[in-house]
């Protein structure tokens, strides 16, 4: 399964609940998708909450884009990855 | 089988009841494939199954002949008695098979009690029985039922028609896919036992298999034996003369077999008693059977040609004997065996013409071939055709090069031995296969020498098929003046003299080609006749010849960019396909559907639609190409990563094709990728490739944007000045033209492409904002570089923003549109605002509404302003000025 990195802008800041409307949220989102293969790896916030880099693992971007709508999340641009960590030739 | 070695069955005994209950108790069917190698157990593991855990339900069962040209339906025949004698002679009788599959289904819907359906060893069915078996597993979700199905999963290889059914039906909910694992090794131990026998040794040998390590243990294991077969011949070994010989007559005879006709040619009574009593063969109701497959493989396998020769010989007289008369195809199957030429003759074409009939082309085929090397014995012109069907035969399987020589001998046949109408049929379908495998100038002789030659004589019904050939070699040459005068008179005859399929097809013919040269109201004129024509006389054409005439039609008005019309015409094909699962109609449909929603700005139907259509294993070539183009482009708008791998895989498909059809809109999907990648010289390259063509046939759409796309790589190739139509405007430079005629054509990209090609400061911020819409992120980025560079004030930086992550899951546009309701604009004023249409407007209205959960704005406005939805303009993030 390819990873994809996507980059979403939030003016005004990304504001996530707290408590357990943000259980019942992120619930939500991975059920959606889960349905279309989707799997939302974790996310990178800018300190200002304007900006975030989310690692995906997705069929294709068309996956991805879907899930993003059904979430009601903007996507900015959406780059294929591979992983490089530093033990990778260890 | 003991009840031990079920043990380590009962997870998926359980798992198989858990979807029985589902079905029989909440009416939700389902489709089980359980594989496992040859004597995993597969078998007893379904017996099992229906023996305890159906309760009430009734079980209908049947199983696949392991012939080289099984009888086409016959699981279906082996419980077609079950459904009533009407049904049984339904299937009998060898036609109607959609009748036959639909009875089936009503009847799993209508049972109160449930239905099991086992089909076994599917890897050995025939076409008609796949066909069956996509059919009833689609819709079976609905039923009180369920699909039970067994196959060998190590012995279907990746081109196995049984996996591509597979791979087709996996995507259901309710298909399940089991698998028999080999047996542990604590369950060998048990079933050793006492017994002095290494278990773990015989577990290794065995590597688990449940049949052989019973037929181990059943040889009391003296010695282990390497392969299973071996130790079923040692069980043989041991059986006196004449039970050998009966058994031998069993393997030969099949898997499940009459008593009385293996009791009628076993030396004797005893003889059959013996094998009963070796446990090698099972008797149950007047039936006898093998125990196991591998058993009467092995069997088979160790007799020598010349008995089984022998052997065969005297099953078909036995068989001819009875009363009832046996299944041609099993005839056939016996005489081959015995290689008996003149019964060969006798029962192998009338056994293919039944396959035919039933949809199961590839035993049809297998039919024919078998017949054919005797066929001089029949005659000239029974030879020939004999050839024809099985040229037939061969093309619908994809034997394309078996197809042109069969039409070729029967021609060389026909020309000694045929009348002179004869004589043009066979050389048109001979010209037609030669067209298939690129052989096109040879082809297009024949046809002149056919045409001459029906014009000469007096008329008759295959002057129509004559001159409807002509039209659509024609017309695959693009020459329009030519397919048109031939398409006509083939449908003037073809009227005249009765002959309505060649009607009908000259009808497609004509509407290709006039909707390619884009005279609309003449295509819609005939594609209406055709319809017409097909829908009074429903015995000459099935459900398949209106759907082939709303793809064709639809196909060519998207070529041309109607796609308004294109869209009703190819959701109808769609539509239509589904219900009688004609696949490859249905895919290049939805792959011409998932071009035109690119193309009228519905990117994320078109995104679903081509994916899709490239997931499946199945498509046909043209069906992946113009799905290829859908994605390719999709993936380049939208600056999204993968477009080029899909593009390289359509060129390569293309170029197989080597037709303008589907070179051009690859060539140009690739050309605009370049440029977008900022490769000027590849993108002339690209366009380059396919323009020479496109001038020569005249088309004016391919032409017009290859000419544009090498114009833009900046490359001063020349305009023909009989290409119109917006491309061309915007290669003179007349983009404001060009974007109105692409607002009437309803492309959104395409007017925004031209838009942005203006000067004017407006004209900018209309394709902006078109592009913003669509998502195609790219073009917007570099149209709001130009208005910068043009001094412009206001221009959005980046890609659209979105508010904070909103609760109610809006989209930052319908979060803009929300707070415009609450302020009390209507969607017309909205649009003014916004700069998009008021149907767009209207679809956002109705996406807020729904996910506020309210029928009326008055409603949803009230609920934003509950849940804190609606924000001042301090909150909301406006532009940010350069």
């Amino acid at each position: 399964m390819p990873r994809y990195v996507v980059e979403r802008g939030f003016d005004g800041g990304l504001h996530i609940p707290i408590g357990k409307e943000s259980q019942e949220m992120f619930a939500k989102i991975r059920e959606r998708n889960a349905e279309q293969g989707v799997t939302w790896v974790h996310s990178y916030v800018t300190d200002d909450k304007s900006k975030t880099f989310c690692v995906y693992d997705a069929p294709n971007a068309e996956a991805i884009r879907k899930v993003a709508a059904a979430n009601g999340l903007p996507v900015g641009q959406i780059t294929m990855v591979t992983v490089l960590d530093p033990y990778f030739y260890a | 089988m003991t009840r031990v070695s079920l043990l380590e069955r009962e997870a998926l005994l359980s798992e198989l009841e858990r979807y029985a209950q589902a079905a029989f108790r909440a009416g939700s069917g389902a489709a089980l494939f359980v594989g496992g190698e040859a004597g995993a157990g597969k078998s007893a593991l379904v017996r099992e199954f229906t023996a305890s855990r159906v309760a009430g339900a009734d079980v209908l069962y049947g199983a696949c002949d392991a012939m080289s040209a099984p009888r086409p339906l016959g699981p279906v025949a082996d419980f077609a008695g079950m459904l009533g004698e009407e049904f049984r002679s339904l299937v009998r009788s060898g036609e109607q098979r959609q009748q036959i599959f639909e009875r089936l289904l009503d009847d799993l819907r209508a049972s109160r009690n449930g239905r099991v359906i086992v089909l076994e060893d599917l890897h050995w069915s025939d076409d008609a029985t796949l066909d069956l078996l996509r059919f009833v597993a689609r819709r079976i979700a609905a039923c009180r039922a369920v699909l039970l199905c067994t196959y060998r999963d190590d012995e279907i290889g990746a081109l196995h028609p049984l996996r591509r059914v597979l791979g087709e039906l996996a995507g259901l909910q309710h298909v399940r896919r089991l698998s028999v694992p080999p047996l542990s090794l604590g369950a060998v131990e048990r079933l050793v036992g006492d017994l002095p026998l290494n278990a773990a040794e015989l577990h290794r040998r065995t590597s688990g298999n449940a049949f052989f390590v019973t037929e181990v243990l059943a040889a009391g294991g003296a010695a282990l034996p390497s392969k299973v077969e071996d130790a079923v011949l040692a069980r043989v070994a041991r059986l006196s003369e004449p039970a050998r010989e009966a058994l031998e007559s069993a393997a030969v005879i099949g898997l499940n077999q009459d008593l009385g006709l293996v009791e009628e040619l076993a030396p004797s009574g005893e003889a059959v008693e013996e094998c009963l009593l070796s446990g090698l063969l099972i008797g149950h109701d007047g039936a006898l059977s093998f125990r196991h497959a591998l058993a009467q493989e092995a069997v088979l396998g160790a007799m020598s040609a010349l008995r089984r020769r022998h052997v065969h010989a005297a099953v078909l007289r036995a068989l001819e004997a009875k009363a009832l008369p046996e299944s041609v195809a099993v005839l056939s199957h016996h005489a081959a065996g015995a290689g008996d030429a003149s019964r060969i003759l006798r029962y192998a074409p009338a056994a293919g013409r039944m396959a035919f009939r039933l949809g199961a082309y590839r035993e049809a085929r297998t039919q024919f071939a078998r017949a054919l090397p005797h066929a001089a014995a029949l005659g000239p012109k029974a030879r020939a055709e004999l050839l024809v069907e099985h040229a037939r035969a061969s093309t619908l399987t994809g034997h394309d090069h078996d197809a042109m020589e069969s039409h070729r001998l029967a021609l060389e046949i026909l020309r000694e031995e045929g009348e002179a109408t004869e004589v043009v049929l066979a050389q048109v379908r001979y010209a037609g296969a030669l067209y298939n495998l690129g052989h096109k100038s040879e082809g297009e002789r024949l046809v002149a020498e056919a045409v001459e030659t029906v014009t000469a004589r007096p008329e008759g019904p295959e002057r129509a098929a004559v001159y409807y050939t002509h039209a659509e070699l024609r017309m695959l040459d693009r020459d329009t003046p030519g397919a048109l005068h031939w398409g006509r008179k083939a449908v003037a005859s073809g009227l005249r003299t009765g002959n309505l399929r060649a009607v009908a097809s000259a009808y497609n013919t004509l509407v290709g080609v006039l909707t390619t040269a884009e005279r609309l109201p003449e295509a819609r004129r005939y594609h209406q006749a055709c319809l017409e024509l097909v829908a009074s006389h429903p015995a000459l054409f099935d459900p398949t010849a209106r759907v082939n005439a709303k793809v064709m039609f639809g196909s060519g008005l998207g070529e041309v960019y109607r796609f308004a019309e294109a869209e009703a015409a190819l959701n109808e094909a769609c539509e239509l396909s589904s219900r009688t699962d004609n696949d490859s109609s249905h895919y290049y449909a939805l792959a011409w559907l998932g071009l035109t929603y690119l193309y009228v700005g519905r990117w994320a139907e078109a995104g679903e639609a081509a994916t899709r259509l490239l997931g499946r294993p199945n498509s046909s070539l043209i069906t992946r190409i113009m799905a290829g183009v859908a994605l390719g482009r999709l993936r380049v708008r939208r600056g999204d990563p993968e477009a080029w791998p899909v593009l390289d895989a359509a060129l390569e498909e293309a170029l197989r094709t080597d037709t303008l059809q589907r070179l051009a809109p690859v060539r140009a999907a690739r050309a605009e990728a370049a440029l977008a990648a900022g490769d000027a010289e590849l993108a002339a390259a690209e366009a380059a490739a396919a323009l020479p063509l496109a001038v020569q046939q005249r088309h004016r759409w391919f032409t017009g944007e290859l000419t544009y796309l090498m114009r833009c790589a900046g490359s001063e190739v020349e305009l023909p000045d009989w290409v119109t139509g917006p491309f061309a405007q915007q290669v003179r430079g007349q983009h404001d033209s060009a974007a109105r005629a692409w607002r009437r054509l309803r492309c959104p990209f395409e007017e925004a492409r031209a838009l942005s090609e203006s000067a004017e400061i407006p004209h900018l911020e209309r394709a902006h904002r078109l592009f913003q819409e669509l998502g195609a992120t790219p073009a917007a980025f570099r149209v709001a570089q130009r208005m910068r560079q043009l001094g412009a004030r206001g221009v959005p930086r980046g890609p659209r923003q979105a508010t904070r992550a909103n609760p109610a899951g809006l989209t930052a546009r319908e979060q803009e549109v929300l707070t415009l309701l609450a302020q009390g604009l209507r969607n017309a004023q909205i649009a003014a605002r916004h700069g998009v249409s008021e149907r767009t407007v209207g679809h956002q209205v109705s996406a807020v509404l729904g996910k506020l959960g309210a029928s009326t704005r008055t409603e949803a406005v009230a609920e934003a302003q509950r849940r804190g939805l609606i924000l001042g303009a301090d909150q909301r993030g406006e532009r940010s000025l350069t």
